[in-house]
C-alpha cells in the first residue's frame, strides 16, 4: 500500500492505532476526540480508531444546534445527564447504554480517501463486518426523511447511516479541519426512548408517549436485535476484527502519548464550559 | 467552474482580492462535496484571521467541515445573507455565496494559494 501524507507533510505509515477506552464523561470524550484531530493536523499525533463509552449517561448536541431550543436543562440535571456540545454536527444523542466508535485520520489517506461520500463508505464497511460478528446484518442506507419532531438524531436517516431491519442502529457525525477528519457515531446496545425524550423539548402538539411510540419503530438497538445483552468490551472487539477484515491491516493497540493527554486535559475545560455548551 | 481571477487553498476555500481587501467563500467544489448547507457561521467583524486557519464553519447533512482562510487579517464584513440562508452557497457559491470581506494583513500571503488552473488539478486528484 502507498503511504500516507498527515497535514503537515509528514509520511505517516499505513498502520493505524487501536485504543480500546472505557467509560468516561462526555466533556473527557469530546475533548480527546478533539485533541487527536487537532494534533494530526500538526502531524504530531497517528491515525487512530478508538472506542469508548460514557459514564455518567450524557446528552450530546450537534455544534449548531440549539440547546436553549432543543435541550431541557433542568431535566438533564435532575436526571444526573450531563450536556455537552460536540465539534461535530447533527443532532441530539443520549450515550448510556451504548459504544461510541471515534476515527481519526489526515482525509487523504489511502484507507478513508476519495472525499466525503466515499469516507463514509469506507468507514461503514468496517462497522458493516463488525456488526456481522455481532450476529446484527445491517445496511448503510437512506430511508427518506422523516418529520424533525425533536432535535433527536436517530430520527432522521442520512446517508450512510446503518440501518437493520429497518431501524438505525448507528448514526455518526464527521468533521473536516485542515485535511484531517474526524469521524464519530454511536452503536445503541440499549435504547431507552422515554429516557431521551424527558431530556429533550418537544413541540407542544406531541405527547411523549406517541414520540417515543415512534422513536422505538426507527431506532433499533444490540440488545433488541439479538434478544441478549452485549457488553462495550464485546462490541468493542467485534468492531476492531470488522474494520481488520475490511481493511485488510492489523488494528495495533497503543496508548495515548503525553501530549494527547495533555492537550485533551486543556480541550476538556472547553466542554465543561456553559460558554461552549450554551453558545446557542 | 472555478473563477480564474480567484485564488484557491488546499481546504477548498477561495479568495478574491481587490486592493488590499479579501473576499472569502467556499468554492464549487466544497459545496458539492458537502451537499446542501444546513448551516453557516464565520468569524466576526473586528476578528482577527490567520492564513490556513479556521475563519468559520459550514455543516451540511453529510459533514461539519472548518472554513479554511485563504489569508491573515482583520475580518470588515460578513455576508449576514447568505449566513441566514445557506442555500446560497450551494446555488451561488462564488458570488453571491461569499462568506466574509478581510482587510489584507500581508499581500504575500497570495503567493501560498494556487490559481485556478493549479486547484482543478488538485481536485482533479
Amino acid at each position: 500500500m502507498s503511504t500516507a501524507f498527515s497535514g503537515k507533510g509528514m509520511r505517516q505509515s499505513n498502520s493505524w492505532r487501536w485504543l480500546s477506552m472505557g467509560q468516561a464523561p462526555g466533556a473527557f470524550n469530546m475533548a480527546l476526540d478533539e485533541a487527536l484531530l487537532e494534533l494530526q493536523t500538526q502531524g504530531l499525533s497517528v491515525p487512530t480508531l478508538r472506542t469508548y463509552g460514557w459514564s455518567p449517561p450524557c446528552l450530546s448536541i450537534g455544534y449548531f444546534q440549539s440547546a436553549r431550543e432543543d435541550v431541557d436543562l433542568e431535566a438533564c440535571q435532575h436526571q444526573g445527564v450531563d450536556m455537552v456540545r460536540r465539534p461535530t454536527g447533527g443532532r441530539a444523542v443520549l450515550h448510556h447504554r451504548e459504544l461510541t466508535y471515534g476515527l481519526v485520520a489526515p482525509a487523504d489517506h489511502p484507507l478513508v480517501s476519495g472525499g466525503i461520500k466515499e469516507s463514509y463508505a469506507k468507514i461503514s464497511r468496517g462497522l458493516l463486518l463488525g456488526l456481522a460478528r455481532l450476529g446484527v446484518e445491517a445496511q448503510a442506507e437512506r430511508r427518506g426523511k422523516a418529520n424533525a419532531w425533536t432535535g433527536a438524531c436517530f430520527e432522521v436517516a442520512s446517508d450512510y447511516e446503518l440501518v437493520g431491519r429497518g431501524k438505525k442502529l448507528v448514526g455518526s457525525a464527521q468533521l473536516r479541519r485542515r485535511g484531517v477528519l474526524l469521524q464519530h457515531g454511536s452503536l445503541l446496545l440499549d435504547f431507552d426512548p422515554e429516557g431521551l425524550l424527558e431530556l429533550l423539548v418537544l413541540p407542544r402538539v406531541v405527547s411523549r408517549q406517541r414520540a417515543a411510540d415512534y422513536l422505538r419503530g426507527r431506532v433499533g438497538s444490540l440488545y433488541e436485535l439479538l434478544g441478549r445483552e452485549v457488553s462495550l468490551q464485546e462490541a468493542a472487539a467485534a468492531l476492531r476484527e470488522g474494520f481488520q477484515e475490511s481493511w485488510g491491516i492489523t488494528l495495533a493497540p497503543g496508548s495515548l502519548t503525553a501530549e494527547e493527554r495533555a492537550r485533551a486535559a486543556e480541550l476538556e475545560a472547553k466542554y465543561r464550559s456553559p460558554e461552549w455548551n450554551l453558545r446557542k | 467552474m472555478h473563477p480564474k481571477d480567484y485564488k484557491y487553498t488546499k481546504g477548498h476555500t477561495w479568495v478574491k482580492v481587490a486592493g488590499d481587501v479579501a473576499t472569502i467563500g467556499i468554492t464549487d467544489f466544497a459545496q458539492k462535496e458537502l451537499g446542501p448547507v444546513l448551516f453557516a457561521e464565520v468569524a466576526a467583524v473586528g476578528d482577527s484571521v490567520t492564513q490556513s486557519k479556521s475563519c468559520g464553519s459550514v455543516e451540511s447533512d453529510k459533514a461539519t467541515s472548518d472554513i479554511m482562510c485563504p489569508v491573515s487579517g482583520q475580518v470588515l464584513e460578513v455576508n449576514e445573507e447568505a449566513l441566514n440562508a445557506p442555500e446560497t452557497l450551494n446555488k451561488d457559491p462564488h458570488a453571491a455565496g461569499w462568506l466574509l470581506k478581510v482587510r489584507l494583513a500581508n499581500k504575500g500571503e497570495l503567493n501560498h494559494l494556487m490559481s485556478a488552473e493549479d486547484f482543478e488539478k488538485y481536485i482533479a486528484k
